[in-house]
């Protein structure tokens, strides 16, 4: 029967009708703690669509992972080990070649990776074979030449397996498509040319491949590989910049917790003012002989309820500004240093259900605090408070 | 002394009495705000810092594209030293390892003054070349070895084998920003000109100005003499997109930290208002003496002051004790794999304190401002009647 009593008699605090202090401040309280709590989520959907978009590129440009030779010798496609994973798995299992080359045009070169593709990644283009004859280049390089769609550019192949053989390689190509994937890294220095071809460029023989592009999400932990060969996860390859991102994420949290600590503060302050001005009311509950723990109870009921209505608020506000930077795309960076032109948001349930009870767990304990200085409290002293 | 000083006083001891934690918890907010406001804006700075200095110390202040051979801007005041180049992309070579890469040639006896970045071994002769150390690592060279370097685009197509010519590393360099350190390589002008055969001559200037002396200015007082034909660059041209992000990832930090100004104007706009209702029938008799609505104002908003007021002042100086220690000290590390510093730099401008505390002033202004006012229009009669 307690509980009941002292939740009513802390919603008549929160939200009398009067207008009176005790209903300004849990509002106030509420909308300190909404905008902590929201910073917070925004915080960690920032980090995580930093993360995932990130990934997402890397692993659609190159691969799930991929098997090469530990001196990046080529590999016969036809060999018994080679051949019996590819049978195993002929759709998610690319053979690819790869190397340098000088892309010329006018009078301008850029050095170039040439990657030699059958099938071409479908996030980059549309098409997804390229012709004999034909190269698909990235935007950055093609922006930094002024190359333009069915342009004749000229590759330079600087990779060749006799280093004794000074006639170099050129070949024409016609520019079939440009790409752009959003990476600079990928965007300034790759190009898509046939099978075939590459192996012309990169005096390869029939049957030689660079190594295997693995695209299914889920079986590398099956990849059975044996010496010479070694397989490396898009993750491993760019494990540097995953650690820059790890090691960004803490600051930021700190940074925007600090918002929130604020907010925290603020309903311990609310809860502390509430019980200096309901001084009055407590003294006659407790001359009416209420007990103190339900008087106690009644405080932080009232915590948790300011923690739980800010924190629902924080998450409504946080849905909002997503769902605005979603839809609309009006926070833009620079895509040069970021990998990306848009601020990426994404939804992470467990960690704003997570923040979501941090915070009406941090707001009952909060409450908890002021509510202890209840037990000094004397009810005649605290019928004559003035 | 005059007497609004004195009430306020009188109430702020009060409260003091009623809310001990309380004035110190509306001061923490504010003090929270400052402090964190403060030592992110140091810590940018101090990054921008860092990079400005490398990004100016590899491309000189200022790169002109004037290849005429007698320069007439020479002589200009503000310029410290002029250095010219030719760069082109070609293709260094060691055993089976090739990367293209851009050659910088450059007038070597001027490197090591005009440049400024670390440098291991010395500056090129001819017949020697300075690498990057990323560079070097991907080559798998190291000083005194030979590598190979040919230009393919001042070849004729056809023409059977490339002219490639043997350099000896005779210094690495590194300096941690963007790409350089895998992306570049210094020759001597005259080696330049052998390789770069297609050039006829060199590509521009890079110019070093004056210390303190202003780089636009600089650039303006060069264009009106050179005409608007040739290409003038200053460093913040050629890094745009970086100073720019750099700039804004600023602003919307403070931006995003203002919050927690918002948040603990909130806690103050609570204590004010306690203090208001506790004081009503006091306030009640001020009026009815003939006290104007301004003064209670005043009163109000000096207590709003002198709470989170003095919460700023104690977050600012706190942070920038921090600073100081960490200028003087480095105790905060950073790994040195993925920054390009090994300790946590910091930097803060008499500017950046002055802004935060005209922010700061400006939340406290508005909040006591609002308080006041609400007390102020009291209806009289209520207040002195008022029971609690």
């Amino acid at each position: 029967m307690n509980t009941p009593v002292s939740f009513k008699i802390a919603l008549r605090f929160l939200f009398s009708k009067t207008g009176t202090f005790s209903s300004y401040a849990s509002f106030l309280a509420i909308g300190g703690l909404a905008i902590g709590v929201s910073a917070l989520m925004l915080t960690s959907s920032i980090i995580n669509g930093f993360d995932s978009i990130i990934s997402e590129k890397l692993s659609s440009i190159e691969g799930n992972g991929r098997l090469a030779h530990i001196f990046g010798k080529p590999i016969n496609i036809n060999e018994k080990s080679i051949d019996s994973l590819i049978n195993a798995r002929p759709k998610s299992i690319i053979p690819f070649t790869s190397g340098i080359a000088l892309l010329r045009y006018g009078s301008k070169a850029e050095g170039i990776i040439i990657e030699g593709l059958d099938t071409l990644p479908h996030s980059i283009t549309n098409i997804n074979r390229i012709i004999d004859g034909s190269i698909i280049l990235g935007q950055g390089i093609a922006s930094s030449l002024n190359i333009k769609v069915n342009d004749k550019v000229y590759i330079q192949s600087l990779s060749s397996k006799e280093p004794l053989s000074n006639i170099p390689k050129i070949k024409s190509f016609n520019v079939s498509e440009i790409f752009y994937s959003g990476l600079q890294e990928y965007d300034k220095s790759l190009a898509y040319v046939s099978l075939s071809d590459s192996r012309a460029l990169l005096s390869l023989d029939a049957g030689e491949i660079s190594g295997l592009i693995f695209y299914d999400k889920d079986n590398t932990s099956k990849v059975d590989i044996k010496y010479p060969y070694y397989y490396e996860t898009w993750k491993e390859k760019h494990a540097l910049l995953f650690e820059w991102i790890s090691i960004q994420r803490w600051p930021a949290y700190l940074m925007f917790g600090l918002i929130a600590i604020v907010g925290l503060v603020n309903l311990l302050a609310a809860i502390s003012m509430i019980i200096i001005e309901k001084t009055n009311q407590i003294g006659i509950l407790l001359a009416q002989g209420m007990p103190k723990s339900t008087l106690r109870n009644l405080f932080i009921f009232q915590g948790g309820i300011i923690g739980l209505f800010g924190g629902l608020l924080g998450g409504v506000l946080t849905l909002i500004i997503i769902f605005i930077q979603l839809k609309y795309k009006i926070l833009e960076i620079p895509s040069d240093i970021y990998f990306m032109d848009q601020i990426p948001v994404s939804f992470d349930y467990l960690v704003f259900i997570i923040i979501l009870l941090l915070s009406i767990i941090l707001s009952l304990f909060a409450s908890w605090f002021p509510s202890r200085k209840l037990s000094i409290l004397e009810p005649a002293n605290a019928l004559r408070y003035e | 002394m005059n007497w609004e000083k004195i009430i306020s006083d009188r109430f702020y001891d009060h409260s003091k009495i009623y809310g001990k934690y309380l004035s110190i918890l509306s001061m923490l907010g504010m003090g929270v705000g400052c402090f964190a406001i403060i030592i992110s804006i140091s810590v940018m700075n101090g990054f921008e810092d860092i990079v400005h200095g490398k990004l100016k110390g590899f491309e000189g202040d200022i790169r002109i594209y004037d290849n005429t051979k007698d320069i007439i801007w020479k002589n200009l005041e503000g310029i410290e030293s002029v250095m010219p180049f030719m760069e082109r992309k070609a293709v260094l070579e060691k055993t089976d390892n090739k990367k293209v890469v851009l050659i910088k040639a450059i007038d070597e006896e001027k490197m090591l003054s005009f440049y400024d970045f670390s440098l291991r071994g010395s500056v090129p002769k001819n017949g020697e070349i300075v690498i990057g150390q990323d560079l070097a690592y991907r080559l798998g060279t190291d000083m005194g070895e030979l590598i190979s370097v040919y230009s393919p685009i001042d070849q004729i197509v056809g023409l059977s084998s490339p002219f490639k010519r043997q350099f000896i590393v005779s210094g690495i360099f590194s300096t941690k920003v963007l790409n350089y350190d895998d992306q570049l390589a210094f020759i001597t002008i005259e080696d330049g000109r052998n390789i770069f055969s297609r050039k006829k001559m060199i590509d521009g200037y890079d110019i070093r100005a004056k210390d303190n002396y202003s780089i636009t200015m600089l650039k303006n007082n060069i264009k009106k003499m050179v005409g608007s034909e040739i290409s003038l660059l200053s460093w913040y041209d050629q890094n745009k997109s970086l100073v720019n992000a750099m700039k804004m990832e600023r602003y919307a930090t403070i931006l995003v930290l203002c919050l927690i100004f918002l948040v603990s104007t909130f806690n103050l706009a609570m204590n004010l208002s306690l203090i208001s209702v506790q004081k009503t029938s006091e306030i009640g008799i001020l009026r009815v003496m003939g006290t104007s609505e301004s003064s209670i104002k005043k009163i109000i908003m000096k207590l709003g002051f002198k709470r989170a007021g003095l919460g700023a002042f104690l977050g600012i100086c706190t942070a920038i004790i921090i600073i100081l220690i960490q200028r003087q000290f480095s105790i905060i590390p950073l790994p040195t794999e993925i920054y390009f510093m090994d300790t946590l730099p910091m930097l803060i401008h008499i500017k950046d304190i002055f802004l935060v505390f005209v922010i700061s002033f400006c939340f406290i202004f508005i909040t006591s401002f609002f308080s006041g006012r609400k007390l102020a229009q009291l209806n009289i009669k209520e207040a002195i009647q008022w029971v609690k």
